[in-house]
């Protein structure tokens, strides 16, 4: 073997963990159709700089995601009644960090929302991507950041270049997060709009994550 | 160029600089050479069967299914559960695929193969092998499309997203389909949403299923997607 | 139990595995971006590569660059600010097969392809607007100075609809009359869905271990 046995127990590691966080957010996804939230809100990280990001605003710490769960349907609510939200996640970029604290993925995710709107099919594709950090918290694999950004949103009745101008305003409806989401302005499908990079940014490889240096790349 | 196992090359490795990465993290656990390899094998299994997982897509799509029949285990308790009926037994698959839905080389079914289009996207993979390496427990979303023809010369398509479950298992070296389930979320008509009819569900002309489906979700304005229909795989 | 020689085989393994699935879903995400110029660095350097599209085929770099529809106006590296802004394409890769030879120089893999393409450019001038756009892909890559590289490329396409009209009731466009035509080489018939049809059986061909490369897998057979 051209490698010390450190080094491979290191990538058996970085793959046991790839394994996980692929599971541990297949996982959320499935609960989220159910609005199972408890179950939800256990696999995320307890840490200081644990953030969920949607297109209306940031929820700050464990406990902000709480919140922001607490906005969804109540899983014993009447709400609940014709209400269905599924995301697939496909397209993966995936990487752990080489020492094995740290992950992060990136998805596109085809999706469909079924909810009453006033004047409007209730049903919607709503196909999205999403950027998901992991951490290592004593073993235990949670989701730490988790970030969405909208490719498009319509109801099944209109074409997706028919859909209104995506604004925080119109999807912030009924929502409270602790601040604006952190870049600029949605994009909407508009002559004259290139669409942004960086949305979210793919991962590379990367050693390992300190808060003030970021994933170094 | 990113540096990995394959750019490495003998002696190079940078095992130094590596350790100081996890010197103020908790060690490896330090494995030993019979732990790291049941590790080892459980991570390919889990590759096999998303692999196997993708092969009953390709193939069901292409109306192969002696071959797609094929990948089923033979033992008595093999289950087959679609949104139809619910196939048991050594011939579950067999009967499934090849007698039920048709094989594209069987003359027999020249009439269920014609204008049959099945797309089946695998996403979400959750795929969970158990500890001692010998079982598997898995569960996809799958967005997917369908087409069939009428009968009179035209074809009718629909959105068919469902989930799809399966339990692989180890036999005699080769990973096998052990149960499979198909659980709808909802199959509607390409030019109205889901919500305006019930879900389309697809049944073989020939139904040689053992029994009902069991009660299963799909939408309709009034019902409330169940918890556990299936339930998604922990660790075991 | 596995030696260590089998277990580092393994891991060597399952890093190139996972190193190919993350080149073609970042070309996805760049092609999201309007990237599609990193896309040309993802190729091998090697002559005799092969790019099937729908609209025909290219072998070697000379005319590489042309199979792209918008080879014409993403010339420079920052073609996202060059592409008509408002234009949507979105390819995802589902149903992952992915095999690498066991003497880790070769690979094959095949993916679903569910899409979206969208102009807000032609809406704006009452042109085809919006599509759903179905395909599947089949790929076989090779190890290059320790990196994979895409070495033959083919789209099998399944359907391409305007969003109004059912998929399974809508022709689908004859993409060989496109412009985009330099250096295009025979192209293959494609599948197009009618009632009367049967699914192809082997578009793409599914892959299967292997130990070494051989000529004849999806490429080089019609």
């Amino acid at each position: 073997m051209e490698i010390s046995e450190f080094e491979l127990e290191r990538i058996l590691e970085q793959k046991i963990a790839a394994r996980t966080c692929q599971n541990l957010i297949g996982r959320y996804l499935n609960y989220q159709t159910a609005c199972r939230t408890e179950d939800m809100l256990a696999l995320w990280a307890d840490d200081p700089d644990t953030r969920i990001e949607l297109p209306w605003g940031v929820y700050d710490g464990k406990e902000g995601v709480k919140r922001y769960l607490a906005e969804l349907p109540a899983h014993d609510s009447e709400a609940r009644k014709g209400y269905l939200r599924v995301q697939a996640l496909s397209t993966p970029v995936f990487e752990v960090a080489k020492d094995c604290q740290t992950a992060r993925g990136a998805w596109f995710s085809q999706g469909v929302a079924t909810e009453e709107k006033e004047g409007e099919s209730p049903c919607r594709w709503r196909w999205v991507k999403l950027g998901v950090d992991f951490i290592n918290q004593e073993g235990q694999w949670k989701i730490w950041h988790m970030v969405t950004h909208t490719l498009i949103d319509t109801a099944y009745d209109k074409a997706w270049y028919d859909q209104p101008k995506l604004t925080v305003e119109s999807f912030g409806e009924g929502h409270t997060p602790d601040r604006k989401p952190t870049w600029r302005t949605l994009w909407n499908m508009t002559v004259g709009n290139p669409y942004p990079t960086g949305h979210p940014a793919v991962p590379r490889p990367y050693d390992n994550f300190d808060l003030e240096v970021g994933y170094g790349y | 160029m990113a540096e990995s196992i394959n750019t490495i090359k003998a002696g190079e490795d940078k095992e130094d600089e590596v350790k100081d990465l996890f010197a103020a993290n908790p060690e490896l656990p330090k494995r030993s050479q019979a732990e790291m390899s049941l590790e080892f094998e459980r991570l390919r299994a889990a590759r096999i069967c998303e692999n196997l997982a993708g092969q009953t897509s390709y193939l069901y799509t292409a109306s192969r299914m002696r071959e797609l029949a094929a990948l089923f285990s033979t033992g008595e308790d093999t289950v087959i559960t679609m949104p139809y009926g619910v196939y048991r037994g050594a011939d579950a698959a067999e009967r499934c695929f090849v007698k039920d839905l048709g094989d594209r080389d069987d003359p027999d079914h020249v009439q269920d193969v014609t204008g049959r289009m099945v797309i089946r996207d695998f996403c979400t993979p959750i795929v969970e092998v158990a500890a001692d390496g010998k079982t598997a427990k898995c569960l996809w979303t799958v967005p997917g499309l369908e087409a069939h023809p009428d009968g009179a010369g035209n074809a009718q398509g629909y959105w068919s997203w469902c989930k799809i479950a399966m339990d692989f298992r180890l036999e005699d070296g080769t990973w096998r389909i052990w149960h499979y389930g198909q659980y709808m979320y909802f199959a509607s008509e390409y030019e109205q949403d889901w919500s305006a009819a019930p879900s389309f569900i697809f049944a073989p002309r020939n139904n040689s299923s053992d029994s009902p489906s069991p009660v299963q979700y799909s939408y309709t304005p009034t019902a409330i997607y169940p918890d556990s229909e299936p339930e998604p795989p922990l660790p075991y | 139990m596995m030696t260590y020689d089998e277990m580092y085989f393994e891991a060597r393994k399952m890093e190139a595995e996972d190193q190919i699935h993350n080149l073609i879903a970042d070309y996805c995400f760049e092609h999201n971006m309007a990237l599609q110029m990193r896309y040309y660095s993802h190729w091998s350097r090697r002559e005799d590569i092969r790019h099937e599209m729908p609209w025909g085929n290219t072998t070697g770099h000379e005319h590489l660059e042309y199979n792209n529809p918008w080879a014409d106006r993403v010339r420079h590296p920052h073609d996202a600010r060059v592409l008509p802004a408002g234009s949507l394409f979105i390819h995802l890769i589902t149903t992952p097969i992915i095999e690498v030879a066991d003497d880790l120089q070769t690979a094959r893999c095949v993916f679903l392809s569910p899409g979206i393409e969208a102009s807000a450019v032609r809406a704006a001038e009452g042109k085809d607007m919006g599509a759903w756009a179905y395909s599947k892909y089949a790929f076989e890559l090779i190890f290059e100075d320790g990196e994979w590289k895409i070495w033959h490329s083919r789209i099998f396409p399944v359907f391409r609809n305007d969003y109004f009209k059912d998929f399974a009731k809508a022709p689908e466009a004859d993409l060989t009359a496109t412009k985009f035509r330099e250096g295009l080489e025979d192209f293959h018939a494609f599948f197009r869905y009618t009632p009367d049809c049967v699914m192809p059986k082997s578009e793409p061909e599914i892959p299967l271990p292997y130990n070494t490369w051989e000529p004849g897998w999806n490429f080089g057979v019609d």
